[in-house]
C-alpha cells in the first residue's frame, strides 16, 4: 500500500488549485448572485444528527445530563449513547455545543425562569435564545456566566475561565465581582480568588488611586462606563496582549457605540502590532474612514488610505482607498497632490465607479 | 456563588451614518472572509468532488449560508471548522446526486485528467483519472472518509469529526474504501 499511497499522494498534489485571479472571479460571481436576491435557491438547511433532548420546562428539582466528547467505556444513561454526543438542544431553541476533545458539560436544572449548566472540562459554545423572563447561566467552577439571549464561548483552561462573546452581552460573576462583556469582548477569569499580592500589584500598575471601594480599572473589552474590577484584571495572565481579531472586534464595538476615537486607537494598534496580518488592509481602510468622516483628520486619513494601497495593491479595496485618498487630500487642502492622484486614478481605473467623484474632488 | 440577575442594558442605537459605515464595513469584511477561506474550501472541494465546476458551486453555496448567518463566527478556529464541516456535508449531498445520475444515465462521465495542474506529468493525469473513477464507484460516505484521510491527510479522529460519525465508523469506511482502491489500482 505505501508505494501506492505515495503515488496517489503525488498525483493529488498536482491537482490544479485555484489561484488569486480565480478567487476574485468567484467572489465577483458570488456578489453578483447575492445581490440579485430572489433568484437564488434557498440554502438547504443544514442537517445534523443532533438528538433532541426533550426536557419539560416545568420540571422541578435538579437532574443531570452529561455530554462528553470522550468515548465512554460504559453505556451512559444520557446522550453518550447517541450518534452525536456533542450538541445539547433545549426546547426554547438554545443550543450548547461541545468543542474540542475532552469537554464535559452537565445540565444542572431546567425551569421556567432559569436554566443552569455546568462546564466541568474543556470548551463549549452557547447560542442562547433571547428570553427576558428566563436567566440562562453556565457555571465553570467559581465563575458564572449569565445571559438573556446571546452567543458566547467558554473555555475551562487550567486555573482560569476564558469567556468570548460572539453576539449580545453576558454578565460574568467571579468572586463577588460582576463584569458585563459585550459582543467582541472577552476576558480571563480566575477560578480561585486572587491573592492580596495580586490585587496590590494590579492596583499599583493602574496608577491613580481607586475612587471606589471596588478599585475599578478601565480596561478594553469591558462595557464602556462599566470598568473591569481589579480582581478580573489581576486574572489576565501576564497581561496577555490582545490579538488582531480582538482589537478589530473592539474597534467595531467602539464604532457601533459612536466612539470614533477609541475605535481609531484599536485600528492603529492592529497596524502597529500586526503588520503582517491579512486584515491590516481593512483596518487601515476603516481607520482612514474614521479619520476623514468622524475625527476631522483628513491629512491623516489620506496617509491611511495610501497605506491601504501599498498593502493591497490591485485589489478592489485599493481602488476604493485611492478614491478616498483623493477626497481626503482635497479636504486637507493639498490640491496639487489631489489632482496628481486623480490622474493616477483615471489611468488605473478609466471606467471606475468613483471617477466622477474623483474628478469633482480634484477640481475643488 | 450567587448568580447575577442584573438586567443587561439594551444595545446602544446606531446612527444612520454609522449604519451605512457598518454595512459597507460588513460587505468589505465579508469580501475579506471570502478571499481568506475560498482557497481552503476549493482545495477541499476539488479533492472530494474531483470536478471544478461543482467545486465552484460548492464554494458559492457554503458562502451563501455563511452570508445569511451574518458570518457571526468571528473566532478563526471556529470559522474554519464550520466551513469544513458544512462543505463536506454539501459535497456529500452532491456526490449522492451524482451517483443517482449515474444510475439513470443522466450524468456525463468526467474527464478527471482535467483536474491536473499544467505541470502535471502524463502519469499524474492517468493516476488522477483512474483514482477518481474508482472513487466514483464507492459508496459516497466511504469515498469522502477515504479522501479526507489519504488525500487531505486528516487523522482518523478528525475524519470522524468532519464526517459527523464515530471514530469506529470513520475507520471502517476508510478501510472499506482502501480495500477497493488497493484492489483496483494495485499493481
Amino acid at each position: 500500500m505505501s508505494q501506492q499511497a505515495d503515488e496517489l499522494r503525488d498525483a493529488t498534489d498536482h491537482i490544479n488549485d485555484w489561484n488569486d485571479a480565480r478567487i476574485e472571479r468567484e467572489l465577483h460571481r458570488f456578489k453578483t448572485n447575492t445581490l440579485s436576491l430572489g433568484d437564488q435557491p434557498k440554502a438547504r438547511p443544514l442537517r445534523s444528527k443532533v438528538a433532541w433532548l426533550l426536557v419539560p420546562l416545568a420540571t422541578a428539582g435538579a437532574f443531570s445530563v452529561y455530554l462528553t466528547t470522550q468515548h465512554s467505556e460504559q453505556p451512559s444513561r444520557t446522550l453518550a449513547a447517541q450518534v452525536d454526543q456533542r450538541v445539547l438542544k433545549l426546547p426554547d431553541g438554545s443550543v450548547a455545543s461541545l468543542m474540542g476533545k475532552n469537554s464535559k458539560l452537565s445540565l444542572v436544572s431546567v425551569e421556567a425562569e432559569t436554566v443552569r449548566l455546568r462546564l466541568t472540562k474543556g470548551k463549549a459554545r452557547f447560542s442562547v435564545a433571547p428570553n427576558p423572563k428566563r436567566t440562562f447561566s453556565v457555571e465553570v467552577g467559581a465563575v458564572t456566566v449569565s445571559v438573556l439571549g446571546t452567543e458566547f464561548e467558554l473555555e475551562h483552561a487550567a486555573e482560569q475561565v476564558h469567556v468570548v462573546v460572539l453576539s449580545g452581552r453576558v454578565s460574568v460573576a467571579s468572586h463577588g465581582n460582576t463584569v458585563v462583556l459585550a459582543k467582541g469582548g472577552s476576558g480571563w477569569f480566575p477560578l480561585k480568588a486572587p491573592t492580596e499580592e495580586q490585587l496590590s500589584m494590579a492596583e499599583g500598575s493602574a496608577g491613580a488611586p481607586p475612587e471606589t471601594d471596588a478599585a475599578e480599572v478601565d480596561l478594553p473589552g469591558a462595557e464602556p462606563g462599566k470598568a473591569e474590577p481589579l480582581a478580573a484584571r489581576a486574572a489576565t495572565p501576564n497581561n496577555r496582549p490582545l490579538t488582531a481579531g480582538e482589537l478589530i472586534a473592539r474597534a467595531d464595538q467602539a464604532r457601533g457605540e459612536g466612539d470614533a476615537a477609541r475605535a481609531a486607537k484599536y485600528y492603529k494598534r492592529v497596524l502597529k502590532n500586526y503588520p503582517g496580518d491579512s486584515r491590516v488592509g481593512m483596518a487601515a481602510f476603516m481607520l482612514g474612514r474614521l479619520q476623514l468622516a468622524s475625527l476631522g483628520q483628513p491629512a491623516a486619513a489620506a496617509r491611511s488610505f495610501r497605506r491601504v494601497q501599498k498593502l493591497r495593491g490591485g485589489s478592489p479595496l485599493a481602488h476604493d482607498a485611492l478614491a478616498r485618498e483623493i477626497e481626503a487630500l482635497s479636504r486637507s487642502g493639498n490640491k496639487a497632490l489631489a489632482r496628481e492622484r486623480a490622474k493616477a486614478y483615471e489611468l488605473r481605473y478609466p471606467g471606475g465607479r468613483w471617477l466622477e467623484a474623483v474628478k469633482r474632488h480634484a477640481a475643488e | 456563588m450567587v448568580l447575577s440577575s442584573r438586567k443587561l442594558r439594551p444595545a446602544n442605537p446606531v446612527s444612520a451614518p454609522e449604519a451605512s459605515m457598518t454595512s459597507v464595513h460588513a460587505e468589505q469584511e465579508f469580501d475579506e472572509l471570502f478571499r481568506q477561506y475560498a482557497p481552503f474550501l476549493s482545495h477541499l472541494g476539488l479533492r472530494i468532488l474531483g470536478r471544478d465546476d461543482e467545486v465552484s458551486d460548492l464554494v458559492q453555496d457554503v458562502f451563501l449560508v455563511l452570508h445569511r448567518r451574518g458570518h457571526q463566527l468571528t473566532h478563526q478556529a471556529a470559522m474554519r471548522s464550520w466551513l469544513a464541516t458544512t462543505a463536506i456535508r454539501m459535497a456529500t449531498a452532491r456526490l449522492r446526486r451524482r451517483r443517482l445520475g449515474h444510475v439513470f444515465s443522466v450524468d456525463e462521465p468526467a474527464a478527471y485528467q482535467e483536474l491536473a495542474a499544467a505541470d502535471a506529468s502524463p502519469e499524474h493525469r492517468a493516476v488522477l483519472q483512474e483514482l477518481y473513477q474508482v472513487l466514483d464507484s464507492l459508496p459516497v460516505k466511504h469515498r469522502v472518509a477515504w479522501t479526507l484521510r489519504y488525500v487531505l491527510g486528516e487523522s482518523a479522529q478528525r475524519v470522524s469529526e468532519l464526517c459527523e460519525c464515530s471514530l469506529a465508523t470513520a475507520k471502517r469506511r476508510i478501510e472499506a474504501a482502501q480495500k477497493v482502491i488497493t484492489k483496483r489500482m494495485g499493481k
